[in-house]
């Protein structure tokens, strides 16, 4: 967990300055590569991927932050969809991923690929499903199967380039006092450290306890 | 003892949403006209000679992963090719492949339905990389006199609009984008409707059109010119390949092939016209 709050000026500027990098170069490859990685007429979307694994990473605050960011980038070069629409779908697919993280994925690198791919998914769906709610109903003209296949070849690239954009996302979230790691040790419990922290076990002595009926 | 819960993501989520609703709302509500739009315009100004670099540098790799993915389709034009190639062994590929360009160039000369209309020709320079989106770059813009909604045509027809003008560039939405709908004729019996977008490889869907107006399949479709369109009249659009009659309904679901072809395009012609000029 990044825990920008507990940075100061600097290394707060420092992180925002490394995260702002990544995008650009982050949108540059989208625009410049993307049309040339075709599969089936679906190219992969690096931005959302990118605030999918800030999300995972970093945490919900910093997954909505980046996945927002990273939609209106992406927003710059789309023509035919309102400006935003895709900042929004990022940012909910940024945060969903951060806060299945926070409670209950395990922060290991073999699970990357697996929630690269989810989060993409569910931002292209997201995409699709608020852009029809605001009128664009175009999204779904060509039919539900040109959705899921492009939800699906999308999900494909992201597992395919999850890990090097989770190690970019958490270069650039860590704090200083991050271990060099770009990411999270595995727990021993199965669990998050974020979600021993956020999820604190009730008390023993404020549980209910059975007690026995009185017999006479 | 617990640490309190911080309200900041939740509040912070909101905040994020409640702006992206509202820059959706603005750009909406301003269209291709806003500050929004004007923002997308340098985008694509600024990273186009990167994207120019990168796309010359990184060709092979796209034609080997259409090449991987269009096994058969690839596969049927070679044959073709090399079937043509035998029957005329004396050409030079490559001079083939300069005559090919310029006959697109050429073809698009002799257009009938450009005649009073002043047009410019130019290359198309990229395809767009969104997904929902079916739209191409062009390298000329507002200092070749491009303006928004212009039409474009290619040697087959009209292959769409201009959406994005900026000063030596533009971006053409095409004729098979969803968000594509223009107004046609049949040429054969005059009647008027609708054709839109399906999305890339699909037909476009021609609406609008009743029960008993007499459309066959292979009609001719050109452009209607009707007053409220921004296209003028007589652009050949398509021809119509399928016609049903859904029981109870009151229109025809009729669907059309686009003349032009819209995979392979090179050079294209921007019509400076509008309706207010005409």
């Amino acid at each position: 967990m990044v825990a920008t709050d507990r940075l100061t000026g600097a290394e707060l500027a420092k992180v925002v300055a490394k995260a702002v990098v990544i995008l650009l170069v982050g949108i540059l490859v989208q625009t410049c590569f993307g049309n040339d990685l075709r599969v089936d007429d679906v190219s992969p979307d690096f931005m959302l991927l990118l605030a999918v694994c800030a999300g995972f990473v970093a945490g919900p605050d910093e997954g909505a932050l980046v996945g927002f960011a990273a939609g209106l980038l992406s927003d710059l070069f789309l023509q035919n969809t309102p400006f935003g629409l895709m900042a929004l779908a990022a940012c909910l697919a940024g945060y969903v991923v951060g806060w299945a993280r926070a409670n209950f994925l395990r922060p290991h690198p073999a699970i990357v690929p697996v929630v690269a791919a989810g989060g993409t998914a569910l931002g292209v769906l997201l995409f699709v499903a608020i852009g029809y709610v605001v009128g664009q109903a175009q999204l779904v003209a060509p039919g539900e199967k040109w959705v899921a296949q492009v939800a699906f070849i999308e999900a494909c690239y992201a597992a395919v380039f999850a890990l090097p954009a989770a190690m970019l996302m958490g270069w650039a979230l860590r704090g200083p006092s991050a271990p060099p790691s770009s990411l999270p040790p595995p727990m021993r419990g199965g669990f998050s450290e974020f979600s021993a922290r956020r999820r604190p076990s009730t008390p023993r002595s404020r549980r209910r306890r059975r007690v026995p009926a009185r017999v006479r | 003892m617990a640490a309190p819960r911080r309200p900041r993501g939740r509040f912070l989520l909101l905040v994020l949403v409640l702006l992206g609703v509202t820059f959706v709302t603005l750009s909406d509500r301003s269209g291709n006209h806003g500050a929004f739009a004007k923002a997308r315009s340098y985008a694509n100004d600024v990273a186009n000679p990167f994207q120019s670099a990168v796309h010359s540098a990184l060709e092979p790799v796209g034609n080997f992963l259409y090449g991987a993915t269009h096994y058969g389709a690839e596969l049927k034009e070679n044959q073709l090719l090399r079937q043509e190639l035998a029957n005329d062994q004396t050409a030079p590929v490559q001079a083939y492949a300069e005559q090919a360009e310029s006959d697109q160039v050429l073809a698009q000369e002799h257009l009938d339905y450009l005649a009073g209309i002043p047009s410019v020709a130019a290359e198309v320079i990229d395809i767009g990389s969104a997904n929902f989106e079916e739209s191409i770059e062009i390298n000329r813009g507002s200092d070749q006199g491009v303006v928004l909604g212009q039409p474009v045509v290619a040697s087959g027809g009209l292959i769409g609009k201009v959406i994005s003008v900026s000063a030596n560039l533009a971006t053409v939405d095409l004729i098979d984008d969803p968000s594509f709908t223009v107004g046609v004729r049949v040429v054969r019996t005059g009647v008027v409707g609708a054709a839109a977008g399906l999305g890339q490889g699909n037909p476009l869907q021609i609406e609008d059109v009743n029960v008993g107006a007499g459309v066959k399949r292979g009609d001719v479709l050109v452009t209607s010119g009707l007053q409220v369109e921004y296209f003028p009249p007589g652009i050949p659009v398509g021809t119509v390949s399928s016609v049903s009659s859904p029981p109870g309904g009151l229109q025809l679901e009729i669907t059309a092939n686009p003349y032009a072809n819209l995979v392979n395009l090179q050079f294209v012609r921007v019509l400076l016209w509008s309706p207010q000029t005409g």
